[in-house]
């Protein structure tokens, strides 16, 4: 029972982490809290759908046609709405409201469209149960869980190995001397909105195909939970994003196997407000210099 | 007949009147207004003056739940439980201001959202308290003095009315107060209000408390107001919609919450009116329930506004001469 | 500046709102004398209202109300109204929202020659007092939580109580041969009332039929159904009683059906529509649910009803649907048999009286105008609900 509980636990909570990745990646370079990013996570899954029912597209295909058209929305985002922000100097918060604003637009569009009832969704990976330790597990929640962290090791690497991702942390680090060093750096955040978008449009059509239905909602809840997973693992640090996201996932369904399920929300954020009050740059964070 | 007609509650007649001088959305949705407008925004003309985005549902929410449960459970006089519910409000803000101490920008943003989240939790799963999400029902119309406030007579607007009087005065007299200007200070530019020797720390506190308070304050009104609460009263979306409407009319300013709230509140309404407008049109020109652009409505305007005005439609720089308090005396520097 | 002009919007404010309170008396007084005189040349439509929502989370419900009253409504009209009026039928939209549903109530009492509503959703247990207090009929056809009818003599309930709707589960389950029960119940005022109500039927029963072997709380929504399930298998449960909305029941019947193929589940009324069926596609065969209306019943009026609604929405109507349809009849019927007198009443008088026999069976109400339902439990099979 306590087996199964975890793995169901560790299962949701790879998906939260890869979307607290999404959330990370942004927060690093802008600082800015990237609120369009559970909309662009619905976005991703619908984007399959569309591909699927409307496109007629095999199934991998259709994920492709996900990833890039979710992934340039994502660009689009930061074009459109942050970079004259930026370009202004318009203060922290605008951006924020902004990425609220651009969310609000984006889930709504969708409602019109699809409607705000759930649709069915393709299951891509429905193998069954098996028997391990006495629990019984979805061969789905291995896969999901397995998919989303190859993801991340991909992700790290290219963030940690390649000259590309050296050109990112060096704008996360200071942007105008990354500037002086010859980076183009609205590149580059082009770059981190893509990549973001499209974590987020993977980690979306996982939990579209894992609960095999989606609807315009979805984001609000993961998008919310994967965030506060970001926070307390120190937003800003991607091995910090991945301990978070786990961390909730577990403790949620942790929450259900002990307290009962209405108290799921209350263990995500209750922990959120621990860790802050004890580690206020979250586990894994570091402290950013204040600038006079 | 005429005498159970003179029974209807003013803010019944006033639709019935308004609506039969113009038939018009628009000003069934500025009746509507009155109600939005003193429920939902006066906590937050109130408190985003002190704190920029704060999101103060939690204490809204606090002091609604205090108020309804005391005069509801415990029979308590309308007015004490007012206070209390005020002060248990206030009590949390100074709790959340002194935990979230250590924390900068972007993080107390998210400490209150978690806090919100806590607090909303604690009101479904406490039921045998605050009776969780199966609500509390009859709540009664406020006493005062003998005199029963109901919606019917027209009471509970009047009192509504005397509590926006009331924020609005308590507030700008603290603004232009000693502690309103030190609050202000360190709310445009701690490092510099730091360096002119303002304690950040106490006013800041100072500033939570208070905002808690207000917000507590108007949520009271918010129980004998709707005669039923539960714990989806006060959600996400609240917090949204009065976002919009502090951005339209200028973050931080009382004027603007007043303004936006008079801009955005009978959008509905008018969205309303188009559907009923829509059906005279061609087919291929008719748009499905064209109140869902709303909420599209309601991003497009954040997205401008931030862009363009983000000091809102009204707002900008004040080119009256700054109040000095007594004593302080401007000398022109030739 | 700024302080003046802000008080000046404030003081503004407080005096258009006074004035207009001030002038409300005198022409609210004379229409309504023009109006309710019985005048057959009179060809004033009577207005009579729909809201639910059409918006939001529970828009399936709303927009079935809506499109079931209009189908009521129109058929009324074909036949020349009421005493030769027309029958107008306001429609609002709750946005699946409490304040919303209320700020609709007191639009509401504000219209003239209006004689009743139909439905409201998320808000049925906060409009009761305000349209008793303005005498308002208010007929809801989901409401099944105990004190909506105690909110006064206004409120009529088309719908099974808890009680009588979870005994219907309790039957399905019976009739399956399941009787080790896993309770999910939505952590709403609904979901908790009725896991509450079952533990009474239990232990009034004496618990010799059935047994609750588990029961399990959950938010609703989009949350991740793995853990639930997970408990109610470590408790060896057979059938699971499911006190949530079919948004909800369709995603945990999906996992239920990898970990727990056995499983019998039997959900609510709210389950017996459309969607359901359309989304929950193969996985929720064989689910259960009881029902006082049947689609597939041959009775004419059914007939009518079904095929008109699958030409307007391309769905079949579902069971709430069903009862706002009925519940529009009962309202219009009450109002028609007060032709001459249009004295709200006597209308509701005549609809607390009412015989009216409809496509959910009969409607009359007890005295505590909650209707006598009869349920007869439904299966899914090939992608329809029939009798099982």
């Amino acid at each position: 029972m306590f087996v199964e509980q975890l793995i169901n636990g560790l299962a949701i909570g790879t998906i939260y982490a890869l979307v607290a990745v999404g959330y990370s990646l942004v927060f690093g370079i802008l600082r800015l809290v990237n609120f369009t990013h559970s909309s662009v996570y619905t976005l991703g899954a619908f984007m399959v759908y569309v591909g699927v029912e409307y496109l007629h597209l095999n199934i991998f295909l259709a994920i492709l046609f996900s990833l890039v058209t979710t992934g340039f929305a994502g660009v689009m985002i930061d074009k459109m709405g942050l970079e004259p922000l930026r370009k202004k100097g318009a203060s922290k918060i605008s951006a924020m409201i902004t990425t609220i604003g651009l969310s609000y637009i984006i889930i709504n569009c969708l409602n019109i469209a699809f409607g705000s009832q759930i649709i069915r969704f393709p299951d891509l990976f429905n193998y069954g149960t098996f028997k391990l330790l006495g629990a019984t597990i979805a061969w789905q929640q291995v896969i999901i869980g397995a998919v989303a962290l190859i993801l991340l090791v991909a992700l790290s690497i290219f963030i940690n190995r390649t000259r590309i991702g050296l050109a990112m942390r060096a704008v996360q680090q200071e942007p105008s001397a990354a500037a002086i060093n010859g980076i183009n750096v609205n590149m580059i955040i082009s770059l981190t909105f893509f990549l973001g978008a499209a974590s987020a449009a993977i980690a979306g059509t996982l939990i579209a195909s894992y609960n095999q239905y989606l609807r315009s909602s979805m984001g609000d809840i993961v998008g919310l939970k994967a965030f506060a997973a970001a926070v307390l693992g120190g937003i800003g640090s991607l091995p910090g994003s991945v301990l978070g996201g786990l961390i909730i996932g577990v403790s949620e369904s942790m929450a259900v196997y002990k307290l009962g399920g209405s108290y799921i929300d209350m263990v995500a954020f209750s922990l959120l407000f621990l860790v802050l009050l004890i580690r206020p740059y979250g586990i894994l964070g570091r402290k950013g210099s204040t600038k006079v | 007949m005429n005498m159970k007609k003179e029974n209807k509650s003013l803010y019944t007649k006033a639709v019935i009147t308004i609506g039969q001088l113009w038939e018009n959305p628009i000003i069934k949705g500025i009746i509507l207004l009155a109600l939005a407008l003193f429920v939902y925004f006066l906590p937050k003309m109130a408190t985003l003056y002190f704190q920029r985005i704060a999101i103060m549902v939690a204490f809204y929410a606090i002091g609604a739940y205090t108020a309804v449960l005391l005069t509801t459970y415990r029979g308590t006089n309308y007015l004490v439980a007012v206070i209390l519910g005020a002060c248990l409000a206030g009590a949390f803000g100074a709790l959340l201001a002194l935990s979230t101490m250590r924390l900068s920008g972007t993080y107390v943003t998210i400490v209150t959202m978690a806090f919100f989240y806590v607090i909303s939790s604690i009101i479904l799963n406490w039921d045998s308290v605050t009776k969780g999400s199966v609500g509390v029902l009859n709540i009664p119309a406020p006493n005062l003095f003998g005199m029963k406030l109901t919606m019917k007579n027209g009471g509970i607007f009047y009192l509504i009315m005397f509590y926006a009087a009331l924020t609005i005065l308590a507030t700008q007299l603290i603004i232009n107060s000693k502690v309103g200007r030190a609050i202000k200070a360190v709310r445009d530019d701690e490092m510099a209000a730091i360096m002119m020797g303002i304690n950040n720390k106490k006013y800041k506190i100072i500033a939570y408390t208070l905002a808690a308070f207000f917000a507590g304050l108007a949520g009271t009104l918010y129980g004998p107001f709707m005669g039923y609460i539960n714990n989806a009263t006060f959600n996400y979306d609240i917090c949204i919609s009065a976002l919009v409407i502090v951005i339209l009319g200028g973050i931080g300013t009382v004027k603007g919450a007043i303004i936006g709230a008079i801009i955005i509140s009978p959008l509905g309404e008018l969205l309303r009116g188009l559907t009923t407008f829509m059906k005279g049109l061609p087919e291929w020109m008719q748009i499905s329930q064209p109140e869902q652009w709303r909420f599209v409505i309601y991003g497009m305007i954040m997205v401008i506004m931030m862009r363009f005005r983000p000091q809102g439609i009204l707002g900008g720089q004040s080119k009256l001469p700054y109040k000095m308090p007594k004593g302080v005396e401007r000398k022109v520097m030739k | 500046m700024k302080k003046k002009l802000c008080m000046l919007l404030a003081l503004l404010l407080v005096v258009t709102t006074l004035g207009a309170c001030g002038n409300g008396a005198a022409p609210a007084s004379t229409a309504s004398a023009s109006a309710s005189g019985g005048n057959p040349t009179d060809k004033t439509p009577i207005k009579v209202a729909v809201a639910g929502p059409l918006t939001g989370n529970y828009s399936e419900y709303g927009i079935g109300f809506d499109a079931a009253c209009k189908i009521m409504v129109d058929k009324w009209n074909k036949d020349g109204g009421i005493n030769g009026r027309p029958i107008e039928l306001l429609s609002y939209d709750e946005k699946s929202s409490t304040e919303e549903g209320l700020a609709i109530a007191q639009l509401l009492c504000g219209e003239d020659n209006f004689y009743g509503v139909v439905g409201h959703f998320s808000a049925s247990m906060a409009v009761g007092t305000l349209y008793t207090e303005e005498r308002v009929p208010l007929i809801s056809a989901s409401s099944s939580s105990a004190g909506f009818t105690g909110q006064g003599d206004c409120c009529f309930r088309l719908n099974a109580t808890i009680s009588t709707e979870t005994m219907g589960m309790l039957e399905c389950a019976k009739t399956a041969g399941k009787t080790k029960l896993g309770v999910v119940y939505l952590n709403n005022d609904w979901g908790r009332n009725a896991y509450d109500n079952l533990k009474t039927l239990l232990q009034e029963k004496g618990n010799e039929d059935w047994e609750i072997v588990d029961a399990e709380e959950i938010a609703g929504g989009d949350m991740d159904y793995n853990a639930v399930i997970s408990n109610l298998n470590a408790a060896g449960a057979e059938t699971a009683i499911m006190f949530c909305y079919y948004d909800s029941v369709v995603p945990f019947t999906i996992k239920a059906r990898t970990v727990m193929p056995d499983l019998n589940i039997v959900c609510g009324v709210n389950c017996y529509n459309d969607t359901f069926l359309k989304v929950g596609g193969k996985d929720v065969e064989g689910c259960m649910a009881p029902s006082v209306f049947a689609a597939v019943s041959d009775d004419p009026d059914v007939k009518y009803f079904v095929d008109e609604y699958k030409a307007r929405t391309t769905q079949v109507p579902s069971s709430l649907t069903a009862q706002a349809y009925d519940a529009m009849g009962v309202l219009l019927t009450a109002i028609a048999e007060n032709n001459g007198e249009l004295d709200k009443e006597a209308i509701l008088k005549s609809i607390q009286n009412n015989d009216y026999k409809g496509v959910t069976g009969s409607c009359s109400f007890s005295e505590n105008r909650d209707a006598t339902r009869n349920f007869s439990p439904m299966v899914v099979s090939n992608g329809q609900w029939i009798y099982y």
